[in-house]
């Protein structure tokens, strides 16, 4: 086939070279932008007064310049169309999925809003443990310094994958049973790792030796509120108080028991799928919790 | 030795053509878009196939014009999909009507995708051709979706009850 020259229905080889660098560009994966609590707090003033007025120190300059960066708005303070998809998706969003990772004294956010065409996704540092990381390491951590956010506006079917990203996998070998532990030695080891273990168990023994740290699921408006236990080679674990079964505990007085039922890969990438299709569904059109495989339920504490 | 021949289909609610390139799966239905699959390479890795989705469909008064219909159908997938941009719009005849070429790419999940569309208007019927493939793919296959938009011959109008 010839093009024909000005024969736009025929493209010449340069003009298609020329296009498929256009769409290499515009569809290239770029890093998310960054955004400090201050710059989302403005974004959030800008929606209200799109010219805010200058603070007389000149403190706003560096969230605007982020804002900026970020595409959001610009160096005047008149949102962008990405700043407004962004405020949109969150102000009505169907279904909220917030994960909080706890390890030594540092506590790290993702946080996720769900809309019917998009979903916003703010999350801090990952708190996956790596491979060479000790339990000191992660007992260790400290506040982040500077809590800022990466910000990603997303398909909705995106926001389990990014997830399971945040939260980081790894292989691990978890004992194929549950345990039960008294929780409040568990919520110390957390944060020490010279704390015994509560009993000479070589399961609990070999639990204790890794690096831990706690995760907080919660799902809304689904009311799912999940408690996890993420002990890097020996795997992710779903905790549950004693009276609940394989309900998931919020274990506010650090008292009593707790049961450990091992949450493999599989089961926990279902999980978020579940939680997430459950937070956007309808009352009575829900999946059922549990899956077919041996997967925990995600009943969790509801919310009445 | 010949290459393999193009073949083509028809969908029969439209009477809509659209020719087949070598090897590729054509799926029809009445009451569904003519889909063409492109066969997965000996060796390759799953990922995104390459395809070519016809449409065909009622369109409302309010968009009844070429100009509304495309200013209707990028702002609708403005709207849905991630990521997404125009690269090119040209002005160009789709089956001997006016038409449109639209060049787009966007993201989804993991894949960077190139979407090109050929639609007319003729009669109150929307005739759509969409080709997808992953960016990468785009300059190999960018010919073979030319060439198939240039043989698509438009629907003549559309069965009661048929959706394409």
């Amino acid at each position: 086939m010839n093009a024909q020259p000005g024969d736009p229905s025929r493209l010449s080889g340069t003009q298609r070279r020329d296009r498929f660098q256009a769409l290499r560009e515009a569809t290239a994966q770029r890093e998310p932008p960054v955004i400090t609590e201050a710059g989302l707090r403005l974004i959030r003033d800008l929606a209200a007064t799109p010219q805010p007025a200058e603070p007389a120190d000149g403190q706003l300059h560096p969230e605007l310049e982020q804002l900026a960066q970020a595409g959001l708005a610009d160096a005047s303070g008149n949102m962008h169309a990405g700043g407004k998809a962004f405020l949109d998706t969150v102000r009505w969003s169907n279904a909220h999925l917030e994960i909080e990772v706890a390890a030594g004294q540092s506590v790290r956010a993702w946080k996720s809003w769900l809309g019917q065409e998009h979903a916003v996704v703010l999350a801090q540092s990952s708190p996956a443990i790596a491979p060479g990381n000790t339990p000191h390491d992660v007992a260790g951590r400290q506040p982040l310094t500077l809590s800022h956010y990466t910000l990603q506006l997303v398909t909705p079917g995106w926001v389990p994958v990014d997830a399971l990203h945040w939260l980081g996998s790894r292989p691990q070998t978890p004992p194929g049973h549950p345990c039960q532990l008294p929780l409040s030695p568990l919520l110390r080891r957390v944060t020490d790792p010279a704390v015994p273990p509560p009993r000479d168990d070589p399961d609990i023994t070999r639990l204790w030796d890794q690096p831990l740290q706690m995760w907080a699921v919660t799902a809304e408006p689904a009311g799912d509120h999940l408690l996890l236990l993420d002990s890097a080679a020996t795997g992710v674990w779903m905790l549950a108080t004693g009276s609940e079964g394989t309900r998931g505990a919020r274990p506010t007085d650090g008292t009593g028991t707790v049961t450990l039922t091992p949450l493999p890969a599989r089961a926990l990438w279902r999980l978020l799928l579940v939680l997430t299709v459950r937070a956007v569904s309808p009352p009575g059109a829900r999946p059922a919790d549990a899956s077919s495989d041996t997967s925990p339920s995600p009943g969790g504490s509801r919310s009445p | 030795m010949t290459a393999p021949a193009w073949t083509s289909v028809t969908h029969p609610a439209s009477g809509a053509r659209v020719p087949v390139p070598p090897g590729w799966q054509p799926e029809l239905d009445a009451g569904a878009p003519v889909v063409l699959v492109s066969p997965p390479a000996p060796g390759q890795a799953p990922g995104f196939r390459p395809n070519i989705v016809v449409t065909i469909e009622q369109i409302p008064p309010e968009v009844a014009g070429l100009a509304a219909y495309t200013a209707s159908s990028i702002t609708g997938m403005q709207r849905m999909l991630t990521g997404f941009h125009v690269i090119a719009i040209d002005d160009i005849t789709v089956g001997g009507h006016e038409g449109c070429r639209v060049l787009c790419g966007h993201r989804d999940g993991t894949y960077a995708l190139a979407t090109e569309h050929w639609w007319t208007v003729a009669g109150g019927v929307a005739t759509t051709l969409t080709a997808s493939c992953q960016v990468e793919d785009y300059l190999d296959l960018a010919e073979v979706f030319e060439q198939a938009a240039a043989g698509m011959i438009p629907a003549r109008g559309l069965d009661r009850g048929s959706a394409g």
